[in-house]
């Protein structure tokens, strides 16, 4: 496929990186020479400088010829001109990045402007942020399938049943447990989840199941009726809104929403389009401040403040103050080392939240989504399976799958165009136009991805 | 000040009034009232010859109206056209032969007050109770708001008379021109006018009809009868008349939105909603303490006893809709109700109806806007860091919008209680017999109130005037009327009308040398 990537900033840059590596033909375009130089450096892709919003620029990226353009530079007005100027060119499917919400959530204006689809970072980040504060126990959410089938990384409890239980034997013991275990974090180490494998509090277990099955899963792993009661959002950024606004919205009652902004005019917005929320006009990293406003009472902290480093010392200063649960918002990597420790708390990346929204969107063989899981490098990934696939046709015991993976579920479409999800064993055989959910530690990641984009060859 | 163009609008506006002067000549006519053909004749003739001169000495400048003429125009025109407006009962033989007695009643007519100084309503002749009604239905949605829908000759210095001539602190208007505004609000004001007049006739005739009509929309509250509405002793005209004046205490964009665009959800928008919150809670709690007084008459002081429940819903739900929406009608004598429910009026009183509607008080959004204001004062000295904005109907209330409104409170307080004590000086019994006026002590006697209760009778009238809303408490309670007043005292009353119908500014601004420079 040819693909435009128009912004070439970090959710372009692993667009770009993604879709290159299932063999499309990519070409990125942005107005910043020094962007387009590390990516010409270091991907095999065409970087293009120039103004994406010149109809100049796009031929000269042949946009005409384009399967798919994804625009996604910072601004929500270049983005619609993009996509524009490429329906008009000539373009066959357009996908753009939009922040306002009154924008991307209308079809027909996306329409108009002849996209296909809208991604929302905004919108896509605050609704998993919003799944984790509501599920108590629960650190990190990322869905596949449509929707169907969700990941949901849970701590085990103190008074979970599951606590001590070898995992062959889970299916014998708790015959209503719902989903499958793929995945055990403790001290530090990640290990795919073998039979062999003991469950223990305070492990953190990564479950695929269905959407639906939530409710009984959250019986078995944490069955003590935690509430989440107070909630303290730093920053009252367009995330910190958009979450504070869900929160409110919410029918599970959240008692205390308070938003700290230390910018009094931006405080002064939030309290206006806020309507419960406490807003306060300060700093989290004011003491005084923290115990006078209660802060440290928290059930939940999230730091979703624009700059990472201020985050990071966010949610340093709050967990010693004693709340325990922190989410932060990184954009980047820069910190992974910090937040590798640990019971740190959660980590969510707008950027990947994205990438992996906008590579479902695009959904035509290959990589499907993809989802970073934990800060230590493993993947989640979900592919979707052509006939002119190696793996297309193939036993699951045939594939020589590495060690640190496993395939998690399928998703089949029958003729009759129903759809099925099954968790997957070694004689199952995987069809054309099935979607494959993998699991993967990082030593695993690009030996999955060898595997999975491997073609058929004349030799087989 | 461009005096020339003030003169052009003012002949215009007497031009129109002279016009309209035509209707209660033709109920007399109608009603074969001839002794009232000259006083009719030669008033019309006067206003429109003074209109005239006016009009066509100015004409060249009626365009050239910048903010500054346009309020000084509202201001001045009021007490203009009621001037004009008082000469048929000055003229007339079945009249009110004192010239300033003439003026306060028509005063009170076009500021929708309802005060009257007559001591027998039914003498005058049917054109006359014709006309005094009329005024009401006049200076309810705004005689120059009148002038701007049926004479769109302003330009764009209607925009300006429109906001100083419409009540509230924020103005909207319906349409992006003002003439059409203007002209949708009269349509929808005579709309409801002409509806209530149609359930009214088969019970009361029509005339009584009409006129009650036309003063229950405005919210003025004159009666063509003595008792008022109690006259007709029927539960189902009570009723009607109710609705009409809750109806007429709601902002008429609201009304007009909901009937014409069925934009439904928005009707019930926050002040709307504390508007009939607040007029359904004193409904019931008046009831129930007349209900308790009604069942142990030898504990309680209060001579008003009511038949049974349903009697005292009936008389509780009329005196709050009329007393809150500013309307000044009366169907019991609640003067001598318990003190706890003569307070909850008072308060009624003050706060009066919705900003856009007819009614008069300091408007229920402003209050809503200090309420609001004064919980955040409190939530912030617990929470020093807290950022609170003050909302109404989910959109956020602009600090300058706050600040007008606190400023406006606080004006209309200070000149409310600077009233009351220039009021309760004037009409002080020892000051009044030294000075040879009328002798408001022989009046209290006559009206069986006790002698010192002159402060309550200067507290009623200043508060039921600068209300607008008619009827007060003392020596003009509901069964009382501004007759015994001395002239002094209804000079500063005819003021105080004046001031509460245009909410302060538009007249302060007439006296402010400040708007007179060159």
């Amino acid at each position: 496929m040819r693909i435009v990537v128009v912004g070439a900033g970090v959710v372009g840059f692993h667009l770009a990186e993604k879709l290159s590596d299932d063999h499309h033909k990519i070409t990125i375009i942005d107005s910043n020479s020094e962007l387009i130089q590390r990516i010409d450096e270091r991907l095999n892709v065409q970087a293009i400088l120039g103004n994406a919003a010149s109809p100049r620029v796009l031929r000269k990226a042949k946009i005409g010829a384009a399967d798919l353009v994804i625009a996604v530079t910072d601004r929500d007005e270049t983005n619609i001109t993009v996509s524009l100027l490429a329906k008009h060119l000539g373009a066959k499917k357009i996908v753009v990045r939009l922040r306002n919400a009154e924008l991307s959530a209308d079809k027909e204006l996306m329409e108009l402007y002849g996209a296909q689809a809208t991604v929302n970072p905004v919108t896509v980040t605050a609704e998993k942020i919003q799944r984790l504060i509501h599920n108590p126990g629960s650190f990190d959410v990322s869905s596949f399938a449509d929707g169907k089938l969700d990941l949901w990384g849970y701590e085990i409890s103190k008074g979970s049943p599951l606590d001590g239980v070898i995992l062959k034997d889970l299916k014998k013991r708790f015959d209503k447990l719902p989903g499958l275990i793929v995945a055990i974090f403790r001290d530090g180490e990640q290990s795919i989840a073998r039979g062999d494998d003991d469950l223990r509090a305070e492990d953190h277990i990564y479950v695929l199941m269905p959407e639906e099955e939530l409710k009984n899963f959250r019986k078995f792993v944490h069955p003590e009726s935690e509430r989440v009661e107070k909630v303290v959002i730093a920053g009252a950024t367009r995330l910190g809104l958009e979450v504070a606004r869900r929160v409110e919205q919410n029918p599970q009652k959240v008692r205390s929403l308070i938003v700290v902004e230390k910018d009094r005019a931006r405080a002064e917005k939030a309290a206006e389009e806020l309507n419960k929320a406490l807003v306060l006009h300060g700093s989290v990293t004011d003491t005084s401040f923290v115990s006078e406003n209660e802060i440290a009472d928290a059930d939940y902290f999230l730091s979703l403040e624009s700059d990472d480093a201020e985050n990071l010392t966010n949610a340093m200063l709050i967990k010693k103050q004693g709340v325990r649960r922190v989410l932060v918002r990184s954009e980047n990597d820069q910190f992974l080392p910090v937040f590798q420790q640990t019971n740190f708390g959660e980590v969510v990346n707008p950027r990947r939240v994205t990438v992996s929204d906008i590579l479902r969107v695009i959904r035509r063989g290959g990589v499907v989504a993809v989802s970073q899981v934990g800060a230590l490098g493993a993947e989640a990934r979900e592919y979707e399976v052509t006939e002119s696939q190696a793996v297309c046709g193939k036993k699951i015991s045939d594939l020589n799958l590495p060690q640190d993976s496993i395939i998690g579920a399928i998703r089949r479409t029958d003729e009759n165009g129903g759809v099925e999800i099954f968790t997957a064993v070694g004689d199952t055989k995987i069809l054309a136009d099935d979607h494959v959910i993998i699991f993967a530690l990082p030593a695993a990641v690009s030996e999955i991805e060898k595997v999975f984009t491997r073609r058929r060859g004349f030799l087989r | 000040m461009r005096v020339r163009s003030l003169f052009a609008i003012l002949g215009l506006l007497l031009l129109v009034l002279s016009g309209i002067m035509l209707i209660p000549l033709g109920v007399s006519w109608f009603m074969g009232s001839t002794e009232d053909y000259p006083a009719f004749l030669s008033s019309i003739a006067i206003t429109f010859t003074v209109g005239a001169v006016f009009w066509i000495l100015n004409l060249n400048n009626l365009k050239d109206i910048r903010v500054r003429e346009a309020f000084t125009v509202v201001g001045l025109s009021r007490g203009m056209v009621s001037f004009f407006g008082a000469l048929p009962f000055w003229l007339s033989p079945s009249g009110i032969p004192n010239l300033l007695d003439a003026y306060f009643e028509t005063m009170s007519g076009f500021t929708t007050t309802g005060a009257t100084i007559l001591k027998d309503v039914e003498v005058l002749s049917p054109g006359l109770l014709f006309w005094r009604s009329l005024t009401q239905w006049l200076g309810g949605m705004g005689f120059v708001l009148l002038t701007l829908a049926v004479m769109p000759l302003l330009g764009s210095g209607g925009v300006h008379m429109y906001r100083a001539e419409i009540p509230g602190p924020t103005k909207e208007k319906l349409t992006p021109r003002v003439t059409q505004t203007a002209l949708y609000l009269w349509g929808l004001y005579l709309l409801f006018t002409v509806l209530e007049i149609l359930m009214l006739m088969p019970a009361i005739g029509w005339f009584d009809a009409i006129t009650h009509s036309l003063s229950t929309l405005s919210t003025g509250g004159f009666s063509t009868k003595n008792a008022s509405i109690a006259a007709f002793d029927s539960a189902y005209v009570d009723a009607v008349v109710t609705v009409f004046m809750l109806l007429a205490s709601i902002n008429f964009v609201l009304h007009y939105r909901f009937l014409f665009q069925f934009q439904t959800k928005s009707f019930f928008d926050g002040e709307c909603r504390f508007f009939i919150g607040v007029a359904l809670t004193s409904m019931l709690f008046i009831t129930a303490v007349l209900t308790f007084v009604t069942a142990y008459p030898a504990k309680s002081q209060h001579p008003e006893i009511y038949s049974g429940l349903g009697e005292c819903f009936r008389v509780a739900s009329f005196q709050v809709a009329t007393l809150f929406s500013g309307c000044g009608f009366v169907t019991a004598d609640f003067d001598h109700w318990p003190n706890i429910c003569r307070v909850l009026l008072a308060v009624l009183m003050m706060i009066g109806g919705c900003a856009g509607s007819t009614t008069g008080g300091v408007k229920v959004v402003r209050f809503l806007t200090l309420m609001k204001f004064s919980l955040r004062e409190i939530a912030l000295l617990i929470r020093p860091q807290a950022v609170i904005s003050l909302k109404l109907n989910g959109n956020n209330i602009e600090r300058e919008v706050v600040s007008r409104v606190l400023g406006f409170l606080a004006l209309w307080l200070l000149l409310f209680l600077l009233s009351v004590a220039l009021m309760s000086f004037i009409t002080d019994p020892g000051w009044s017999s030294v000075s040879g006026s009328l002798d408001p002590v022989e009046a209290s006697k006559v009206s069986g109130a006790q002698e010192d209760d002159h402060l309550v009778t200067a507290f009623g009238a200043t508060l039921a005037t600068l209300t607008n809303v008619g009827p007060g408490f003392g020596g003009v309670g509901p069964m009382e009327n501004y007759a015994d007043i001395p002239a002094a005292g209804k000079v500063l009353l005819i003021l105080l009308m004046l001031l509460g119908r245009l909410e302060i500014y538009a007249v302060l601004v007439i006296f402010l040398p400040f708007t007179w420079r060159r």
